[in-house]
């Protein structure tokens, strides 16, 4: 057996590994802890109360709510999405792909703002949408709208390189075997790609019970109404509850920390099937 | 198989069963919305169960009062883009004027209700650290060296709108004052500005939970409160001998209410604000009422002043064309690299 | 004939793929696309497939409209150079697919399948893989399981697209064999492409050489080696060089050499085709010098130059050439001639 052959990173390697978890540790779990320590901060007595609040749990719903809509549509539209640029040639394909990676490029501000020069009283749509009694910003679907949009490229961007480097041939076998368009797609396309779609939903969920910044502009802050968990934290700090802002801000760390746990049992359960499909 | 999604589903279907609609205070109640500016959350949530119980002595069926709080101007707009208020009641005339504006209510609105259409007054006072270790005492003391001054950002608060008047108001009537030497306090005053937040509430908690900066500028109402809230032992008020009647009015919003057919309420909700019942909660509030009886009463949380006016500027319109539109006297007093 | 080509051509944005392609494949044949890259063959297999749709011509099968139908109605069987294996489907899954998908009325029963991928296991020889999956299988195994899973929906047509392409010399010689052995079991009418000539060859009982989109010459392996229409094809089948040379009354010149040209030799300016393996020490012949020469145990190869072209040539020990040396210049006649028309 030859002499293993020393690297110049080897070296170097428990010095990256330092500098990589103390960024981590600083950026992430230093202020992570603060928000659990500040929130706890009168003791637990302290914390429930900021649940005492009917407010609280309106949006704590709310957030709920907003999420369970846009990310399956989000996640139907990631698929549509992937399928038809890694699937086919078409003009504006190049398009469509810019087009899905906007809302990552542009300010959540402007992405609220957009729907409320779309469908606000002076919006493009504003005489359609009086004519029909419909409104839009300012309510629940406003924030949903909002909400889809900035957490519309996550399913896709886990699903196109993926299916990408996939390729079709799988699907174009089921093709000659004189499978339909459904069957092909439930037995071969998702589940080629559901850790993909898993991982993108997961970040699309994370993103969507998190969203500030659009949702504040669409939202009118509507108290116990259109206040999502993020937009009610702002209001508590505002009215100088810190013990209540932080301990809501500690539920949506919780939400995503439950997220994360229930991603890591999928994989935890179905890790032989992950290990078949990665090895591919 | 375990399909994430699925169990999004799930939760969003039982999230929709738990999603009850608000019920509009009992059966066949009325909702209402109140568009208001920051520092009023506290009021309205105490004058919202109070016209409720009145409105129902009167024979009515309740009235659930939805609040939406926010910086005047960004709530002005909202309106503008949509939002549906019943009511408004902001801080300035200028965000209600911008509303009337669009033809979302009428014109002559001031003249609706009583006293320019303001149920309430405050004005600007000092927030100084306890022990007033500066020695802060009048609007000169500002510009002293060394002395830090925290205040809202004109152009973002309503506020800091009235900060900027009073401290303006007070400049001009000092013997040989001008125009010029006006601009000149401001310009020197924004100087020892170190940090300048968008709204009042900002700057408040810049100021305490912080600890920048000497003396923060603020509405009555919000120095009363910041003292209740985060502690009597941190920072005392000082009444400066001279200050500003800052006027925050309110007004229906008549393309609304007559949509909704809530025009009925709404006004009452408004009047009902005069009501000596509706003065002591506001006097509670640590907002000066207009009843002189009820102000008689709560002498002792409001020292008595000298007071200018938005008139003695000539109106907000006036006042807004020429101070704080963008080329206005505070663009050209304020850069923001400059500082203290 | 059950699959008749008529006419057929396709483009794809301006690059003409298939132009005016007429074939035929009789019941039951084994007929390989030969061709380089490019050459459209594996843009005629799709078509065959129901994967790509012509632009002009016709394709029936047993007299019915082949273009008209949809993949499940044409009963084609494809394997894929990259197998294509459902990746999350066990291989017994992979094999029943075709029968799992179909309607419930035409679907067997849960029973009947499961008989036929056994019987399927069995014939390609892979009876205790089936709860096995793809990732888990050699390449060659995989390839196995591709094949059995087209068989499992008794396809009228099978066609395999370089199917050895992604496999180890070795392993594409024992498959090579078997699946000659699986055609002659099942009787299936079989389309094979391939760019590889050996495997060609060896394997079909007709082969169509394409090239630029058109088909240059359908024959069985020896006439294509013996009597090539074209010189593309003569030099597809075996390594050649192309020597100009002049016929005239019946006499062949071909630098300075001269010899009785055949008797339907062209007249006038023609090319000489020559393989490697045609040429004999001679006399007379062809000047050529040696510029490479390694022994390889029983056999030997000699890399030689002929007015400039070079030639790769294998023989055995004993054999003269083989007892050369390099740089040597010696003279070489074909025994085989082919002319073609310059």
């Amino acid at each position: 057996m030859s002499a293993v052959r020393r690297s110049p990173v080897r070296g170097a390697a428990p010095f990256i590994i330092g500098i990589g978890l103390l960024w981590l540790a600083v950026i992430v779990l230093l202020p992570l802890g603060m928000v659990f320590a500040e929130a706890f901060r009168k003791g637990v007595e302290g914390f429930l109360k900021a649940f005492d609040e009917p407010d609280a749990w309106a949006a704590v719903r709310l957030t709920l709510l907003v999420a369970a809509i846009s990310v399956p549509l989000n996640a139907l539209f990631g698929l549509a999405a992937a399928w038809c640029v890694t699937r086919y040639e078409f003009r504006g394909k190049a398009l469509l792909t810019t087009l899905i990676d906007l809302p990552f490029s542009i300010s959540p501000v402007i992405s609220g703002l957009v729907w409320v020069l779309l469908f606000g009283s002076a919006g493009w749509f504003a005489p359609l949408l009086d004519a029909l009694g419909i409104r839009i910003i300012f309510t629940v679907t406003g924030l949903v709208l909002a909400t889809i949009l900035v957490t519309l490229p996550f399913v896709a961007r886990e699903l196109i390189p993926l299916m990408q480097q996939q390729g079709a041939d799988e699907e174009l076998a089921a093709v000659t075997l004189g499978a339909g368009p459904w069957a092909i797609f439930s037995k071969i396309t998702l589940p080629n790609v559901r850790w993909a779609l898993l991982y993108g939903v997961l970040l699309c969920n994370a993103r969507a019970m998190g969203e500030f910044g659009a949702v504040s502009v669409v939202s009118g802050h509507i108290r116990g109404l259109t206040n999502t968990l993020p937009l009610h934290v702002e209001i508590l700090y505002n009215e100088y509850d810190f013990v209540g802002a932080f301990a809501t801000a500690t539920v949506l760390a919780g939400l995503a920390l439950i997220t994360l746990l229930i991603k890591s049992l999928l994989e935890w359960r179905f890790a032989d099937e992950l290990a078949a499909t990665r090895r591919h | 198989m375990f399909h994430r999604r699925g169990l999004l589903l799930g939760a969003g279907a039982l999230t929709l069963a738990a999603c009850s609609p608000r019920s509009g205070g009992g059966a066949g109640g009325v909702s209402l919305l109140n568009v208001s500016y920051d520092p009023t959350r506290e009021l309205y949530r105490a004058y919202n169960q109070l016209f409720d119980a009145h409105w129902r002595e009167t024979g009515q069926p309740g009235v659930n009062v939805e609040q939406s709080h926010g910086g005047s101007g960004k709530q002005a707009r909202a309106v503008i883009d949509g939002l549906q208020a019943d009511v408004v009641t902001l801080a300035l005339a200028a965000d209600i004027d911008a509303i009337a504006e669009r033809g979302l209510t009428h014109r002559d609105w001031e003249t609706s209700l009583p006293d320019n259409a303001c149920p309430y007054t405050s004005t600007i006072v000092f927030l100084v650290r306890k022990g007033n270790p500066k020695a802060i005492k009048d609007w000169p003391d500002l510009v002293r060296p060394g002395v830090q001054v925290i205040t809202p950002n004109p152009k973002t608060s309503g506020g800091a709108r009235w900060n900027y008047l009073a401290a303006w108001a007070d400049a001009i009537r000092r013997p040989g004052a001008t125009e010029a030497t006006a601009t000149a306090y401001l310009r020197e005053l924004f100087r020892h500005v170190p940090v300048l937040d968008t709204g009042a509430r900002g700057s408040t908690t810049t100021f305490v939970q912080r600890g920048i900066g000497d003396v923060l500028l603020a509405w009555e109402n919000e120095a009363h409160l910041a003292v209740a809230e985060l502690g009597a032992d941190k920072v005392d008020i000082v009444v400066p001998p001279f200050s500003i009647l800052a006027e925050p009015p309110v007004a229906v919003v008549d393309k609304v209410v007559d949509r909704k057919g809530t025009r009925a309420v709404a006004e009452a909700y408004l009047k009902y604000l005069y009501e000596e019942p509706s003065q002591v909660l506001i006097a509670q509030n640590y907002y000066r009422p207009r009843n002189q009886a009820v102000a008689q009463r709560f002498a002792a949380s409001f020292p008595q002043l000298e007071l200018a006016t938005i008139a003695d500027f000539g109106g907000w319109t006036e006042t807004q064309k020429k101070h704080f539109a963008d080329g206005g006297v505070f663009d050209s007093i304020y850069q923001p690299s400059g500082g203290a | 004939m059950p699959l008749t080509i008529k006419n057929l051509s396709k483009s794809f944005r301006g690059f003409t793929a298939l132009r005016n392609v007429d074939l035929e494949v009789g019941d039951g044949e084994f007929l390989a696309l030969l061709g380089p890259s490019g050459s459209g063959k594996t843009t005629l297999l799709r078509i065959m497939a129901g994967l790509e749709q012509p632009e002009a011509g016709s394709v029936t099968f047993d007299g019915e409209d082949f273009l008209a139908q949809t993949p499940r109605e044409r009963r084609v069987g494809l394997v894929f150079q990259h197998y294509a294996l459902f990746r999350h489907m066990t291989v017994a899954d992979n094999i029943a697919f075709g029968l799992n998908v179909r309607p419930g009325k035409d679907r067997p029963s849960k029973s009947a399948i499961r008989e036929r991928v056994a019987e399927l296991l069995r014939l390609v020889q892979l009876e205790d893989l089936g709860k096995r999956y793809p990732a888990q299988l050699s390449g060659g195994q995989r390839q196995r399981v591709a094949l059995a899973r087209a068989l499992a929906i008794q396809p009228r047509l099978l066609l395999l697209d370089e199917p050895f392409g992604a496999l180890d010399a070795k392993v594409r010689r024992e498959l090579r064999r078997w699946l000659r052995h699986i055609h002659d079991e099942t009787g299936v009418t079989t389309v094979f492409v391939t760019h590889d000539q050996e495997e060609a060859l060896d394997l079909a009982d007709r082969v169509a050489i394409l090239k630029d989109g058109h088909i240059e010459q359908v024959d069985t392996p020896l006439d294509l080696y013996q009597h090539p229409s074209s010189a593309f094809v003569h030099d597809f089948l075996g390594g050649a060089v192309h020597l100009p040379a002049k016929v005239q009354d019946g006499v062949l010149t071909v630098d300075g050499w001269t010899t009785d040209a055949p008797e339907d030799a062209p007249a006038g300016g023609v090319i000489l085709a020559v393989r490697g393996e045609d040429l004999i020490l001679s006399e007379q012949g062809i000047t050529a010098s040696i510029v490479t020469l390694s022994p390889r145990g029983p056999r030997t190869r000699i890399g030689i130059e002929i007015e400039g072209q070079a030639l790769d040539l294998e023989r055995p020990a004993h054999d003269p050439l083989s007892k050369l040396s390099v740089g040597q210049t010696v003279r070489v006649r074909p025994d085989l001639i082919h002319l073609f028309k310059s």
